[in-house]
């Protein structure tokens, strides 16, 4: 199976996320920050590095400001619901996930809040920052955008972004899902106030892992409240950070595994992983560039500009079709929609969907001059069995006419 | 040798105090708070051998923001 489907969830991971959970299985089996033996206080350090490695990394103002999570949807759901109060507007971009999408339509069928859609113009960052300004009102109060669309992999400008949403006064939370481990980002560069990604995809770490950075935590509404090790005799929720936005017994093992999953990112570096990546993707896209029976959404990709993330569609197939047919091939790719109706209907394949191919740090080009044999094969295929069917109906309407 | 104590309210804190403290020079381990510190609340500590630097120490925790707890704080 040649894995093509990243932007999902990457796999394999480095053995060395392998080897440190299991490591952790082994020896640091306790409840992190709950007892006062030495196997959770070692415990509680091996969370706690993890913690300092995301702050370093990201550029957060305290390591207090990271915030471990299951997934980066819980994320953006604690940051969004939290930040949010009655009266407020939002403005989020035509590419959002689902997990931003959702919670703030929730928020708005519920009449607590309105929100607006700001238009993306691919390779004309002006365009789409006069889009966000002009949706701009006396109370909105959070812009979202995603750092790069799962569905087409385009970047979006997220550093002037911010600089708009701060020159009014509004807080900036970006949804870090396919760009954390692969594009740079620098909090406190890019005006961002929180900062929500998974650990399963390009940090290579496990599922079941996810990050919330913000120095506005302690003015968040909580969404879940429970046990955190901390205050333990008061009825109310903690309000220092991390504790007031984790509660119960974090992923212990899945943590471990993140912190090891950065340190391989951290090594490789993102410049090395970007290129690499980008190289294959740019390969893929050139290929089914000159396929006529091939559909693309987007143009030429180029760096700083796209993630190695291709939408498209063979003709005469539905989407998912195509993957299933990918897929009996040797193939993992995503069809269908991507949890994103949004960038479907900005690239107007909200009634077909689209195959989704993305790349990550483990394939090769090796793999991609494949894939794009595969998919020439698969076109002949699909054209014959086009062929044949107008064949028969051809014949069949003679008959008819005899 | 007695030992001087430093409160703060979790784990979290009590481990960037540590690191903190470390490049300073100080060298401190973390324990859950004892109970006759912390009253009926939750948290953990610092414990200093060098208590000569113990007042430095907690001018240093609190130059980074770090609240350090009032013995039975909470209780």
């Amino acid at each position: 199976m040649i894995y093509f489907d990243n932007a999902a969830t990457t796999t394999p991971k480095p053995e060395s996320v392998l080897r440190g959970m299991e490591r952790g299985f082994h020896v640091y089996g306790a409840n992190p920050g709950r007892s006062g033996h030495d196997m959770a206080i070692k415990t509680a350090k091996q969370v706690f590095e993890c913690r300092e490695m995301l702050a370093d990394f990201f550029h957060a103002k305290d390591v207090s400001n990271v915030v471990f999570t299951q997934n980066c949807t819980q994320a953006l759901n604690e940051s969004i619901k939290g930040v949010l109060r009655q009266g407020d507007h939002v403005i989020i971009s035509c590419l959002e996930h689902n997990s931003v999408l959702r919670p703030v339509h929730k928020l708005s069928l519920e009449g607590k809040i309105t929100y607006s859609i700001a238009k993306v113009f691919e390779n004309d960052d002006e365009r789409t920052l006069r889009s966000y300004e002009s949706l701009i009102r006396s109370n909105t109060k959070l812009i979202i955008a995603t750092h790069g669309s799962n569905v087409c992999g385009l970047v979006l400008p997220i550093q002037k972004i911010g600089e708009l949403a701060h020159s009014h006064g509004i807080l900036f939370l970006v949804d870090a899902a396919q760009s954390a481990g692969v594009l740079p980002i620098d909090m406190q560069r890019m005006n961002i106030d929180f900062l929500c990604m998974p650990g399963h995809k390009s940090l290579y770490g496990p599922s079941g892992t996810g990050v919330l950075i913000t120095d506005h935590g302690e003015t968040l509404d909580t969404i879940m409240e429970g046990g955190t090790g901390s205050s333990s005799t008061e009825y109310t929720q903690p309000e220092f950070m991390p504790d007031k936005l984790e509660s119960g017994t974090v992923n212990v093992f899945g943590i471990i595994g993140l912190k090891e999953g950065l340190r391989y990112v951290r090594q490789k570096s993102l410049p090395v992983i970007y290129k690499h990546e980008m190289q294959i993707a740019s390969y893929i896209y050139t290929q089914l560039s000159r396929m006529p029976g091939v559909l693309l959404y987007t143009g030429p990709l180029k760096m700083g500009r796209n993630l190695p993330v291709i939408a498209f569609n063979i003709r005469g197939l539905d989407s998912e079709e195509t993957t299933e047919q990918l897929n009996q091939m040797g193939y993992a790719l995503r069809g269908g929609y991507h949890c994103a109706p949004l960038a479907h209907e900005y690239m107007g394949t909200l009634e077909i969907g689209a195959a989704r191919l993305s790349i990550g740090a483990f394939n090769t080009i090796e793999q991609a001059k494949r894939f794009c044999m595969d998919i020439k094969k698969l076109l002949k295929k699909t054209i014959s069995i086009e062929f044949a069917g107008m064949c028969d109906r051809i014949i069949l309407d003679m008959c008819n006419f005899v | 040798m007695q030992e001087q104590v430093i409160m703060v309210s979790s784990i979290t804190y009590a481990l960037k105090s540590q690191e903190l403290l470390q490049k300073r020079g100080i060298f401190s381990y973390v324990e859950k708070t004892p109970k006759e510190l912390s009253g009926r609340s939750c948290g953990y500590s610092l414990i200093i051998r060098d208590t000569a630097r113990y007042e430095e120490a907690v001018q240093l925790l609190m130059s980074y923001d770090i609240r350090i707890l009032r013995p039975r704080e909470g209780a």
